[in-house]
C-alpha cells in the first residue's frame, strides 16, 4: 500500500465545496442543514405547497410508511427546502423578542447542499435521489436585483469566467416572483457550442423572492422581511462541467469514477 | 403545451404582432416557454399562419389556454389592445330567451360541492349546415378535428374562449339533465368507444335514465350528437378543480377540458361563453330556435364566485414595485405597466394605488402576485443585479457540515477516494409506499452494507484502477425506527489472506481522535474482511468543539474545469501478464511507447507492476520486470481470442528485442 498518494474526492464534494467557498467568502453565506426524511409539513405545506397540490402525488414523492410522533407523514424530502422553513423558523423565534421591540436583527444567508429524492424510473439523466445546492437570505430590502447578483457572482467564480443570466417568468408555489434561471454556457461563453445545445444557453434551475405565505407559516412578518431563494442539481452542472454521461454513476459506488477527480 | 395559431390570436387584438423571432423570444422570457413554431402554408404555397407551441404554467391555464386569453397575453408583452367581443359574438341580449333551470338539477350535496354551475341551452334547427370554413380553420390549427357543425361550435368554445363545452343529442336524452355522483361498480361508455368501471367518487352528468358523461372530462356515448342532430343541448359549465383532477387522475384520462377545470375556471369566463355560444349558434344558423336557457348554480359553490371577484381586487404602492426590485420603478413605468396588463385602477393616491386584476385571471390574489406581473412587464432582463455581502449573518456553518469537511479532506489526504451509495436497499427499518423496485423497498440503516458491495465491485475494478488496494469511504445518512444518523464508513482492504486492515483503520481513527480533540470513537460495527468500519458521525458533532473544526478546503485550491474525466466502459477487461528479463539500459516508458506504436486494439492501460535485478552465474547484473496490458472494448465484451492475437505481436516485438520471457 502506498500511504504517499492521496485519494480522491467525489466529484459532487469537489463542487459543493468550491461553492461554499465562493459563497462564504465572496457574500458572508453559510452552510445549514436538514433531515432528509421529511414530514410532508415541512416538505410541501410549509412551502405554500396546498394538501392538493400536484406534486404530492406518489408518482412524484417516496412515501414512507410510517408517521412522525406528531402523526405528520413522513416522506423523502423532494427538495432542500424544507431547510429553509427549518431555518427561518429557527430564526424567526429567536428574534421575536427584537422584531416586537423593532430593534434591528441579523439577516439570514445560507446555502443548503444535500441529497433529495424522487419518486421516478431512473436512466442515464434521471435518478430516484441527487444532491440540490439552495441558497435562501432574509433581510429587510432582499430584492430580485440581489437575486441577479448572488447567482452571477456565484457562476462566474465557480466557472472562473464571466457568466450573465437570464430571468425566465415562472411558476413555483413557494416564490412569488417565480423565475427559471438559465446560465450563458460556461463553455463557449454564449457563442453555442455541444454543452449548450447551440444556443448559448443553459438552464440552471428556479429562483424567486420567498412567497409570503412561506414567511407567514414560519413566522416572519412578509411586510418587513423579504427574502430571495435559489435551487439547481449539482448533478447536472457536474455533468456537464465534465462530460459525465449518466448521472447514475455519481451513487453507485464505483471507484472508477471518483479516482478521477 | 398547446398550439396557438397566430392568425386567430391576431382577431383578439389590435396593432399587429411582431415578427415570430421576435414573439418567440419575448414570450419566453416575460410569460412562457415556447417550445416550437411551425409555419402553415396554403396548399398554393402562399404564408397562412405560424402555430406556437406553449407551454402555459398551471396557474395561468385558467386565463392563457385559448386563443383569445394568448392574444391577451401577446398584447400586454408587446404594448398592443385586446379588442372587445365581436358583434356577433354579443349581438342578442340572452335574457330574452326562456329560461328554464328546472330541467337542470344538482342533485345531491357531493355534486353541488363538484359542481360551481351548470348552464344549458337547448336549440333546435332545421338541418344542418357544412361547418363555417373559418371555424374550421381555428378547431384544427388549435389540434382538434372538425366532426360537425353543433361539435364544431363546443370545441370553437373551448379553443377560442378556454370554456370547455359540450353538446347532447336532446331526442337522446331522456327527461332531464341530474348533476350526481357515481354509484359504486357504475359504467359509462365513452364517445371512444371505451367503458370505464366508476368507483363512486366521479361527478357524473347524467339524465333521468343514463349516465351521460364524466363531468368535466369526457362526454359519454349515449346522447352524442351526429350530422342529422336538429335538437340539441348545449352544456356550460363550471366543475371544481379538485374533483375533476382526482377523478381525471383515477381514471386515468386527461383532456383539454380536464386540464382547464383542474387549474380552476373563472365562473366569469362561464358566464361569457354561454352568451357568445347563443350568438355564434344563432350566427350560423340564424333562423335557430333557442328553446330555452337554463342556468343552475351551485348553492354550496356560489360563494367561490364572490370570492373570484373580490380577490382580484389589490392595493399597493409604487415603493412595493422598487423594493422588491432592488431599483427604482417610476410612478409613470408603474402605470403604463398596468394598462398594458389591462388592470383596472380602482383608486389613486399619491403612493397608494388599488387595481382589479382582470377578471380572468384567478392567479392574481395577493400584493407579490401582482408585483410579479408588474416586473415580468417591465423585464427581468432590465433589473440590474445589485450588490450583496452578508457582513453580520445571524447564523454561523452548520457543524456537522465542517466536521464532515474535515472528514473528507483528512481522509483524502490518507489516501482513501470517496464514493456515494443508494439509499434504497432492500432491507431496512422504513418501508417506502411505493418503492422503485423490490430491492429498493426500504431506507438503509447502515452504510457497512451497501460497503461490502462496492468493495466487491472496486476489488474486481483494482487491476483496471492500477491499484492493490480498495480504500475508500463513504459519508451519508441512514434511517432507524427512531431517528436519522449521519455515518462514515472507511474501507480498507487488499483481499490477500494475511492482511489486516483493521488495525490501519483504527490507527485512522485515533489520529481523527487527536486532531478534534476528541475521546475515544465508538464503532458501531465493523467487519473484519473486508476491513470496513461505521461510526456515527453525529455522535462525533455532540463532541468536538467548533474551534478544533477550521476548514481546510485542500481540494478547492483545484480548478475544477482542469480535472479531465475519461468515459469508462460497462464491458469487462481482460488482464495479460507479462514477465521478462531486459536488456541492458532498459526504460519501461519507451517499452510501453513501442508497445503502443504496434497498434495493438483495445489496449485501455499498460503498466509496470513489478521489477528486480540480481545477479547471475557469470556475476552480471540482470533485471526482470512484470508489466501488465489491460484489454478493454467500449462497444462489445472482447474474447480471448482476440486478446490473443494482440499478445502475439506484443510478444513477438520483445523477442526481436532480445527481451527474455520467463
Amino acid at each position: 500500500m502506498n500511504n504517499n498518494t492521496s485519494g480522491h474526492l467525489h466529484p459532487i464534494s469537489l463542487i459543493i465545496n468550491k461553492v461554499v467557498k465562493i459563497f462564504e467568502e465572496k457574500m458572508g453565506f453559510v452552510v445549514a442543514d436538514g433531515p432528509e426524511l421529511e414530514t410532508d409539513w415541512y416538505n410541501f405545506d410549509s412551502l405554500n405547497l396546498p394538501p392538493n397540490h400536484p406534486a404530492r402525488e406518489m408518482q412524484d414523492t417516496f412515501w414512507i410508511d410510517k408517521q412522525d410522533e406528531k402523526r405528520k407523514n413522513l416522506i423523502m424530502r423532494t427538495h432542500t427546502s424544507p431547510v429553509q422553513t427549518r431555518t427561518m423558523e429557527k430564526w424567526a423565534k429567536a428574534n421575536a423578542e427584537k422584531i416586537k421591540n423593532g430593534e434591528s436583527v441579523k439577516p439570514i444567508a445560507i446555502i443548503v447542499p444535500g441529497r433529495v429524492y424522487r419518486n421516478e424510473a431512473t436512466d442515464a439523466t434521471h435518478e430516484a435521489n441527487f444532491i440540490q445546492l439552495e441558497c435562501l437570505c432574509i433581510a429587510e430590502n432582499a430584492s430580485v436585483g440581489n437575486l441577479k447578483y448572488v447567482i452571477e457572482t456565484f457562476l462566474s467564480e465557480l466557472f472562473e469566467r464571466k457568466i450573465s443570466t437570464r430571468f425566465r417568468s415562472s411558476f413555483f408555489p413557494f416564490v412569488e416572483p417565480a423565475l427559471e434561471v438559465d446560465m450563458t454556457c460556461f463553455k463557449c461563453g454564449g457563442e453555442g457550442c455541444s454543452t449548450c445545445k447551440r444556443s448559448g444557453w443553459i438552464e440552471l434551475g428556479g429562483s424567486g423572492m420567498v412567497h409570503p405565505n412561506v414567511l407567514k407559516n414560519c413566522g416572519i412578518d412578509s411586510e418587513k422581511f423579504k427574502g430571495f431563494a435559489f435551487g439547481f442539481g449539482i448533478d447536472r452542472v457536474a455533468m456537464m462541467l465534465w462530460g459525465i454521461e449518466d448521472v447514475r454513476y455519481f451513487y453507485n459506488g464505483d471507484m472508477r469514477i471518483t479516482s478521477q477527480f | 403545451m398547446k398550439k396557438y395559431s397566430k392568425k386567430w390570436m391576431q382577431t383578439f387584438v389590435e396593432g399587429k404582432f411582431p415578427e415570430d423571432s421576435k414573439i418567440v423570444e419575448e414570450i419566453s422570457k416575460k410569460a412562457f416557454e415556447v417550445e416550437d413554431v411551425e409555419i402553415i402554408h396554403t396548399p398554393g404555397g402562399v404564408y397562412d399562419d405560424s402555430l406556437f407551441e406553449i407551454k402555459v404554467l398551471p396557474n395561468r391555464v385558467s386565463d392563457a389556454f385559448c386563443l383569445r386569453g394568448m392574444a391577451r397575453e401577446f398584447a400586454t408583452v408587446f404594448d398592443l389592445k385586446p379588442v372587445g367581443l365581436k358583434k356577433t359574438e354579443m349581438f342578442n341580449d340572452i335574457s330574452k330567451f326562456t329560461l328554464n333551470n328546472d330541467f337542470v338539477e344538482i342533485k345531491n350535496k357531493e355534486s353541488e360541492l363538484s359542481t360551481k354551475c351548470y348552464f344549458g341551452v337547448s336549440v333546435e334547427i332545421e338541418k344542418q349546415v357544412e361547418t363555417p370554413a373559418w371555424i374550421k380553420d381555428i378547431v384544427e390549427k388549435s389540434g382538434g378535428r372538425s366532426i360537425n357543425s353543433l361539435v364544431d361550435i363546443t370545441n370553437l368554445m373551448l379553443y377560442s374562449f378556454g370554456q370547455p363545452t359540450h353538446v347532447f343529442d336532446t331526442e337522446k336524452l331522456s327527461g332531464k339533465i341530474i348533476t350526481r355522483l357515481a354509484n359504486e361498480g357504475e359504467k359509462i361508455t365513452l364517445l371512444d368507444g371505451k367503458v370505464l368501471e366508476l368507483n363512486g367518487t366521479e361527478n357524473l352528468i347524467c339524465d333521468e335514465k343514463n349516465v351521460l358523461a364524466l363531468a368535466g372530462i369526457k362526454g359519454g356515448k349515449v346522447a352524442e350528437v351526429d350530422e342529422n342532430t336538429t335538437k340539441a343541448f348545449f352544456e356550460i359549465a363550471n366543475f371544481d378543480a379538485d374533483a375533476v383532477r382526482l377523478a381525471s387522475l383515477k381514471q386515468g384520462i386527461r383532456t383539454d377540458a380536464s386540464k382547464i377545470y383542474e387549474n380552476s375556471l373563472s365562473i366569469n369566463t362561464t358566464e361569457e361563453t354561454l352568451i357568445i355560444l347563443v350568438n355564434t349558434v344563432l350566427e350560423i344558423y340564424p333562423n335557430a330556435k333557442i328553446n330555452f336557457i337554463s342556468k343552475k348554480y351551485s348553492d354550496v359553490k356560489f360563494e367561490s364566485y364572490l370570492i373570484e371577484n373580490k380577490n382580484n381586487k389589490i392595493t399597493f404602492t409604487v415603493s412595493d414595485v422598487s423594493r422588491i426590485a432592488g431599483v427604482e420603478i417610476s410612478k409613470e413605468q408603474v402605470l403604463k405597466i398596468l394598462g398594458q396588463l389591462n388592470f383596472d385602477i380602482l383608486e389613486q393616491t399619491e403612493n397608494n394605488l388599488t387595481i382589479q386584476a382582470h377578471k380572468e385571471r384567478l392567479d392574481i390574489n395577493i400584493k407579490e402576485d401582482l408585483l410579479e406581473e408588474i416586473l415580468r412587464v417591465y423585464g427581468f432582463d432590465n433589473i440590474p443585479s445589485v450588490p450583496l455581502k452578508v457582513e453580520n449573518n445571524y447564523f454561523s456553518h452548520n457543524k456537522r457540515f465542517l466536521l464532515e469537511n474535515f472528514l473528507k479532506n483528512f481522509l483524502c489526504r490518507e489516501g482513501l477516494t470517496e464514493l456515494f451509495n443508494y439509499t434504497f436497499v432492500p432491507k431496512g427499518d422504513l418501508k417506502v409506499l411505493l418503492p422503485l423496485a423490490e430491492d429498493k423497498a426500504y431506507l438503509r440503516n447502515n452504510l457497512l452494507e451497501g460497503g461490502l458491495k462496492a468493495y466487491q465491485k472496486n476489488y474486481n475494478y483494482l487491476p483496471i484502477m492500477q491499484s492493490e488496494v480498495v480504500k475508500f469511504f463513504e459519508i451519508g445518512s441512514v434511517f432507524l425506527t427512531d431517528k436519522e444518523e449521519r455515518r462514515l464508513i472507511i474501507c480498507l482492504e487488499d483481499g490477500k489472506k494475511k492482511s489486516k486492515y483493521l488495525e490501519q483503520i483504527e490507527s485512522l481513527l485515533t489520529k481523527i481522535e487527536s486532531e478534534l480533540k476528541i475521546g475515544k470513537i465508538e464503532i458501531i460495527s465493523r467487519n473484519e474482511k473486508p476491513a470496513i468500519v461505521e461510526i456515527s458521525i453525529d455522535k462525533i458533532v455532540k463532541e468536538v468543539e467548533e474551534k478544533n473544526l477550521e476548514i481546510p478546503f485542500v481540494q478547492v485550491e483545484k480548478n475544477l474545469q482542469d480535472i479531465k474525466y475519461k468515459p469508462i466502459s460497462v464491458y469487462p477487461f481482460i488482464v495479460r501478464d507479462i514477465a521478462a528479463w531486459v536488456p541492458e539500459n532498459f526504460d519501461f516508458e519507451n517499452l510501453k511507447q513501442e508497445i503502443l506504436k504496434l497498434n495493438l486494439q483495445n489496449v485501455e492501460k499498460i503498466y509496470l507492476f513489478d521489477s528486480f535485478t540480481k545477479k547471475d552465474e557469470m556475476g552480471n547484473e540482470k533485471t526482470s520486470i512484470a508489466f501488465r496490458i489491460i484489454f478493454q472494448a467500449y462497444d462489445k465484451t472482447l474474447t480471448d481470442v482476440e486478446v490473443e492475437g494482440e499478445m502475439q505481436k506484443v510478444n513477438g516485438y520483445l523477442k526481436e528485442n532480445s527481451f527474455e520471457i520467463r
